[in-house]
């Protein structure tokens, strides 16, 4: 997984006072070869930017303080140009991740695609059980095809990490997942939730974990920390809510110091945003980023806005999401049951094991 | 340090930067380092375009911050010699169009 180093966090914190939009995700195709059954992308038959667009939608980037990019789809490797694409983004100063299902990545094209100076990749995998990843992608073959690129790109000296979504289906192998992970050399990184699709889809939903299955996973991964307790009662007490810090606190980064990209250039807030900001190759970029009303009212919010968490018991557990809450409930001040779910299920398990 | 304050300095063509505010951070492609700059050193990277000498960067930067003359022809100097050895500047007898 990217680290940044010491000089760039305190610029993010620069960027988040000052609203510098100094990390994008790049939606580079909305095309994939896999159906993975939690994806939020809606397939669109546009036009997608050509090589010369997405070059120029970097420059614009470059241009207004963008330094980390995270290069996603849909696929992106299923675009004849991506090597092009990365090697630009290199050689114009931007630290990148690849976010990739891992599918395309073979002996003939890793050495290319290392070489292109990417910093870091990302590669989905949703268990340690071939037949029930390829169950969650509807592909046959892609658990096989992606850990053998997370092989291929360890062999090649890359930063790999695996990524997963937990859920009802692969939970309770957490420990087994951990150790295929520790087998192939990388992290595995993962969160239990799952969105609401671009176009409503809610039909996964249904995967998410119950508050006990939770309680059961957390309770695992403590178990495993433990050595780290001190070190994690101390972060808790920084964590809990306290009004007079989170009054002046902005909800998250969402077109404060990140944006989203899709593949026709329009921007976005973040990944997890529906409302278009404007076109990064018709309009003015600076004037949108600036201007835009839903960002400038959504800049104006402060966490202490959202009144339900208000003093919360969970708050330092909580990854509230206001793109999230504005799907499900129809309210970005209105925290979604998942959210509230998880939280507390987190606390109950490190009250129990590490208090 | 050799007195540079008649050359001319310009940015190396295929470093890359980007401004955060008011701090300029420079990437070198060839070692992917990463070089913030503090809030002189910005100033004074901001007014580099090849055709200006040293000398005229230091008039700038003396208008607007609050030192003698003497020191900051020395600090200029001092600072663009060391982006010259990092590879990120290069110094000229003659401005570069
Ligand atoms: S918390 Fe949600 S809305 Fe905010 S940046 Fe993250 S995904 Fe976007
Ligand atoms: S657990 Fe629910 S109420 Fe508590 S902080 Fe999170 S979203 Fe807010």
């Amino acid at each position: 997984m990217l680290r940044l180093p010491d000089n760039i966090k305190r610029l993010y914190k620069k960027a988040q006072k000052h609203c510098v939009p100094i990390e994008a995700l790049f939606e580079l195709t909305h095309r994939c070869n896999l159906r993975c059954i939690h994806c939020y992308i809606d397939s669109e038959k546009k036009r997608e930017l050509s090589t010369n667009g997405v070059m120029r939608a970097l420059d614009v980037l470059s241009q207004n303080g963008t330094i980390t990019i995270i290069f996603s789809g849909g696929e992106a490797l299923l675009r004849p140009d991506i090597f092009d694409i990365l090697k630009y983004a290199k050689k114009t100063g931007f630290i990148s991740t690849l976010f990739t299902n891992g599918t395309l990545i073979d002996k003939s094209n890793v050495k290319r695609l290392i070489d292109t100076g990417v910093a870091a990749f990302e590669i989905s995998v949703y268990s340690d059980i071939e037949k029930d990843h390829d169950e969650f992608t509807q592909v046959k073959g892609s658990f096989q095809a992606a850990t053998g690129a997370v092989k291929l790109l360890k062999a090649g000296g890359a930063d790999v990490t695996i990524k997963t979504v937990w859920n009802k289906r692969n939970y309770h192998r957490a420990d087994s997942f951990l150790r295929l992970a520790s087998d192939l050399g990388v992290e595995l990184r993962g969160a239990p939730y799952l969105s609401v699709t671009n176009d409503g889809g809610a039909g996964h939903l249904n995967l998410r974990c119950s508050k006990e299955e939770l309680v059961q996973f957390y309770t695992q991964v403590y178990e495993r920390r433990k050595d780290r307790g001190n070190e994690m009662r101390k972060e808790l007490e920084k964590k809990k809510y306290d009004y007079d810090s989170l009054k002046d606190k902005r909800i998250c980064g969402a077109c404060v110091m990140k944006l989203k990209l899709d593949p026709y250039g329009d921007v976005y807030p973040c990944v997890a945003f529906g409302e278009k900001l404007g076109n990064i190759i018709h309009d003015d970029f600076t004037a949108f980023w600036r201007e835009n009303e839903f960002a400038k009212k959504f800049r104006a919010l402060r966490v202490t806005d959202i009144k339900k968490c208000v003093g919360c018991d969970d708050y330092a557990f909580c990854r509230t999401c206001p793109a999230d809450s504005l799907r499900e409930c129809g309210d970005m001040l209105a925290p979604t049951d998942e959210k509230c779910i998880v939280a507390k299920a987190q606390r109950e398990a490190f009250y129990k094991i590490i208090l | 340090m050799s007195n540079i304050l008649n050359k001319y300095v310009s940015k190396i063509d295929k470093i890359a930067y980007r401004t955060i505010v008011d701090e300029v951070v420079v990437m070198t492609p060839d070692d992917s380092m990463l070089h913030t700059l503090n809030s002189i050193g910005s100033d004074i990277f901001s007014n580099i375009n090849g055709k200006k000498s040293v000398k005229e960067i230091c008039d700038i930067i003396y208008k607007d911050y609050d030192a003698t003359e003497e020191k900051i022809a020395k600090d200029v100097s001092k600072f663009i010699s060391e982006l010259v050895k990092k590879n990120i500047l290069s110094l000229s007898y003659a401005p570069v169009t």
